[in-house]
């Protein structure tokens, strides 16, 4: 991510999902609003239209609600807006990341070339490169996958993935949070990647 | 001296309802009919016999408290003369009730707790709609478009949810006054009716309708936030309690303007009362437009910073990179 103004897929998230949410949270809210404004009925409005001791604070009350349901409403309808141009960002950076990265893709003679070299190395049986599992050169790794053991001993289950010397892959710096709600795991929203 | 000494004692001691208080003037036809009927007897005698009368009637008993000198027909006829009266009396007790208390405090009760509620939802919206989320990713949008973004929109989000919180509170703390009103007014109307009811009983007529006079009521109203603390129902954020708190003292009766009601003459008695309902309406009414006016002005705060055309003004009330337009108060 380092070199780019912002990761697109943040842009894209925040716009697509979360703050279409939080346009729908507010929605609802000017809707609760409403119904509490159209409910309170005698509370507000008397039925006495003209009541010697008027109706000041409640007329009051009334303009102020109507005005509290305009900034709800109003509140609504800019995050989606800002939703959706945030999200166009994102699919601006996105194209734009495209667009750069094309520069640095390997030419087909390259790649050949770099993968020659590889097995070049692999038919000299220099495997060092590898951390010994991937290849299955068990007897050469170290203190790895236990594959002597396993030869001359009983079967040895292992205790935990260190054991294999994989290191967890490294989630991606995302908030603890998750953008649907709830307590669910993270999604793995980029799974294609 | 007050008949409550804090607020809790008078939300305490709950009033009559609107309906116990129109029973309870319902029962002045009957004394007040004979009120009337010694007040026009002397009047009605001298028009009928200017020289005087020798008949003793000692059975009108039954249809006045006293003996008359008259025959049974002029009883009667003095009677039907002053049934109206009495009953026009009560009828104007009767719609000044229905005046003054012409709001349902139940549905202004039940209108606080949903706005109550509603406030909590506002205050919740950076975490229950996510955002914290978007103002985190915000942060980390280098670049002018971000700065853009941070400074029009996202810098204000907790801001403006804040005052959301506020303006809801407000509006449920000015709901909860205007049933506390409805409850002072309550409170005010019941001794305004048991002083007209002792003002009848200590009349000619002798007492009869023996409602228990409140010592003090008058300053009811000037009572109910006089104890630290005020109402505990109130929120203390958005308009609030300070305020409340000060408008409640300040509206204390001067002794002098204490409506009498002692008069054993209807007429007098009446034009009393009337007076009376009269001043409760007038304070109530400056009660209710100050509280308004404090409301108002709390929301015109808001409403400026909205009109200011500037997005980093109006977002503190509605995030809007592009600020906002047409929302007026």
């Amino acid at each position: 991510m380092t070199g780019l103004e912002a990761d697109p897929d943040d842009l894209i998230d925040a716009g697509e999902i979360t703050l279409p949410y939080a346009a729908d949270f507010y929605d609802e809210l000017a809707n609760r609003l409403g119904a509490i404004g159209s409910s309170a009925g005698r509370g507000l409005i008397p039925t006495m239209s003209d009541s010697p001791a008027g109706n000041a604070l409640g007329e009051a009350v009334m303009r102020c609600h109507r005005f509290l349901y305009a900034v709800t409403e109003e509140t609504a309808d800019s995050h989606r807006a800002v939703g959706a141009s945030v999200a166009e960002a994102g699919y601006a950076y996105r194209e734009s990341d495209r667009e750069s990265a094309r520069g640095l893709e390997m030419a087909g003679d390259d790649l050949t070339g770099a993968a020659a070299r590889a097995f070049d190395k692999a038919d000299a049986g220099e495997y060092e490169y590898d951390g010994g599992y991937r290849f299955g050169n068990f007897d050469r790794a170290e203190g790895g996958s236990g594959y002597e053991d396993a030869l001359s001993g009983s079967p040895r289950q292992p205790v935990d993935r260190q054991d294999y010397a994989i290191e967890p892959e490294p989630l991606f710096e995302r908030a603890a949070p998750t953008d649907r709600g709830g307590d669910r795991e993270p999604l793995d929203e980029r799974g294609g990647r | 001296m007050p008949k409550f000494p804090t607020f809790q004692s008078m939300d305490d001691e709950r009033p009559p309802t609107k309906d116990e208080l129109k029973e309870m003037i319902a029962a002045f036809g009957e004394p007040l009919q004979m009120l009337y009927v010694r007040s026009r007897y002397d009047a009605f005698f001298n028009e009928r016999y200017p020289a005087g009368s020798s008949i003793q009637n000692a059975d009108d008993t039954w249809l006045f408290d006293f003996d008359t000198r008259m025959t049974r027909a002029e009883d009667e006829e003095l009677r039907a003369l002053c049934w109206p009266l009495a009953t026009n009396f009560v009828i104007d007790l009767l719609v000044g009730v229905d005046n003054l208390v012409d709001k349902e405090e139940g549905d202004l009760d039940a209108m606080v707790a949903d706005l109550l509620q509603l406030a909590a939802s506002y205050e919740g919206a950076m975490t229950d709609a996510k955002l914290a989320i978007v103002q985190e990713r915000f942060e980390r949008w280098r670049g002018e478009a971000g700065a853009a973004v941070r400074e029009g929109y996202s810098d204000h989000l907790t801001r403006s949810t804040q005052t959301h919180f506020a303006m809801a509170n407000a509006l449920a703390n000015a709901a909860q006054l205007d049933s506390l009103i409805m409850m002072k007014i309550r409170h005010h109307l019941d001794g305004l009716v048991r002083a007209a009811a002792t003002a009848i009983d200590n009349g000619p007529a002798g007492p009869k309708l023996d409602l228990e006079p409140i010592i003090g009521w008058l300053t009811v109203i000037g009572i109910i936030a006089g104890a630290p603390g005020g109402p505990a129902v109130m929120s203390t954020v958005g308009w609030v309690g300070g305020t409340i708190q000060k408008i409640l003292t300040e509206l204390p009766l001067e002794d002098a303007d204490e409506p009498r009601m002692d008069s054993p003459d209807p007429d007098v008695l009446h034009d009393q009362v009337l007076a009376a309902f009269a001043q409760v309406a007038e304070v109530v009414k400056a009660d209710r437009e100050k509280l308004a006016g404090e409301l108002v002005a709390a929301f015109e705060e808001c409403a400026a910073l909205v009109a200011s055309g500037d997005p980093a003004e109006s977002s503190r009330v509605i995030p809007n990179p592009n600020g906002v337009d047409g929302i007026v108060l």
